[in-house]
């Protein structure tokens, strides 16, 4: 769904929407107002909210935020009720250990998961697996420490990456090394409790970690819940080009680099551009070269929907080779 | 929606703001003009003061109905038109004395309370 005001909404964003102006469609038409203006006025309020927060692409959960914080309580519910004096102090002081024990634990885990990963390694994404990605899906590794300076067996590793997934409701991320062959040792059997998660249609953050068994590529793969073949997988190394036979070829140079700056600004080969300029200069530059090598350049603190909208722009016109680098 | 009143106090504080959405709506055009959503939005803000669009609209259709509200249509080239809301000038000379009176209102309340 392309949305008025430059933005692209997503399956899920334009559905929850859907839903929200079926819901209140009766009571509006029995109260003699037009529906038609209110669903019109809710989506360009969202877009206008999401446009000034630099974010072009609306989300379920952009939709949900704004829906949430405007549709409070019904006029005809009762507000929450004011709790009494003694009631209000307990609860203050309950939230407050709460509070302390949550930190608490955030920097036990912060400090301890830093004491298992000390080391911060130079890696190398190489290009995924784009025939098994589904549009709208993305998975991009941003981080690699470990307990050793380098990937080796024995050593242990804390992965840290991006995921867009938009083809299911939900599916399984993994972290996996491929396996020279089946006989290898820890080759077949169960995965460790840190190596998998459970993520919701959407874009999010990962965390996953995997002890090193065998010699082999590390990737992290989506898989359908319930089991089937992985939908799109990532590779990523110490080497500019993978060891594993497996693993794909990696680009050696980039025929342009797309930067994104902290403020969500964008350059094409060192020239600032707007966002509505980096369709044609993308398409100029590779109209009918899907092989050519792009690079987006982000950082770890760049908002996800400007990558996104990058990824996007450059999928669109029918690029394969497109690497993401983050520092 | 009888279901979601509980007792007589939450029944009186739904029949408060119903009460006084109308003189809300009123202030919050008072110095200029807004589109629904942003009404929504800046009233769903207030503590205390729930509501959604589904009240909020037909409200509004029935405010310029009885000429309090005037409506204007904004064309835009990047989307719908949008519908801003504004005081008619029946609105505006009927906002100042709603306000009084409902202070007077509360001052008497309080002042039974100190007796």
């Amino acid at each position: 769904m392309k949305g008025s005001l430059m933005i692209t909404w997503t399956e899920s964003a334009r559905a929850a929407l859907q839903r929200h102006n079926q819901n209140v469609r009766q009571a509006i038409i029995d109260g003699g107002a037009d529906p038609d203006e209110v669903a019109g006025d809710l989506q360009r309020h969202i877009e206008e909210e999401l446009l000034a927060a630099k974010i072009h692409v609306a989300t379920m959960d952009d939709v949900q935020r704004v829906l949430a914080r405007m549709g409070a309580t019904p006029i005809d519910a009762p507000p929450p009720r004011r709790p009494p004096k003694v009631l209000l102090l307990t609860s203050l002081l309950a939230c407050a250990l709460l509070v302390a024990l949550s930190l608490a634990a955030f920097l036990h885990f912060r400090t301890s998961r830093a004491q298992s990963f000390p080391y911060s390694l130079v890696f190398y994404p190489y290009t995924p697996s784009w025939w098994q990605f589904s549009p709208g899906d993305l998975i991009a590794v941003t981080s690699v420490k470990g307990d050793r300076k380098h990937i080796e067996p024995g050593g242990s590793y804390l992965i840290e990456g991006i995921y867009w997934l938009a083809s299911m409701d939900r599916a399984g991320l993994s972290l996996s090394i491929t396996a020279p062959s089946r006989d290898s040792p820890g080759a077949i059997g169960p995965m460790q409790a840190g190596q998998q998660t459970e993520v919701a249609r959407g874009v999010g953050r990962f965390s996953l970690w995997e002890t090193m068994k065998y010699p082999g590529s590390f990737h992290v793969s989506f898989n359908p819940i319930g089991g089937g073949e992985s939908r799109g997988t990532v590779y990523f190394g110490e080497e500019p080009v993978p060891a594993a036979e497996t693993a794909l070829k990696n680009p050696t140079h980039s025929d342009v680099t797309i930067v994104i700056s902290m403020d969500g600004t964008l350059t094409f080969n060192g020239k600032a551009t707007s966002d509505e300029q980096l369709g044609d200069l993308l398409k100029k530059a590779f109209d009918g070269s899907p092989d050519a090598n792009v690079l987006i350049k982000a950082t770890d603190a760049t908002h996800l929907e400007r990558l996104k909208f990058v990824w996007d722009s450059c999928r669109r016109i029918g690029l394969k080779k497109i690497r993401i680098q983050t520092r | 929606m009888a279901g979601l009143v509980s007792d007589p106090f939450d029944n009186w504080t739904v029949q408060v703001r119903k009460g006084i959405l109308e003189l809300c709506i009123l202030n919050a055009l008072e110095d200029h003009e807004r589109y629904g959503y942003e009404l929504v939005k800046t009233l769903a803000a207030l503590p205390g003061f729930g509501i959604t669009e589904g009240t909020l609209y037909p409200l509004l259709s029935r405010l310029r109905a009885q000429g309090l509200v005037k409506t204007r249509l904004e064309e835009s080239a990047e989307g719908p038109a949008r519908k801003y809301y504004a005081l008619s000038p029946a609105g505006r000379a009927s906002v100042a004395p709603m306000n009084e009176y409902l202070t007077d209102l509360f001052s008497a309340c309080r002042e039974l309370r100190q007796k």
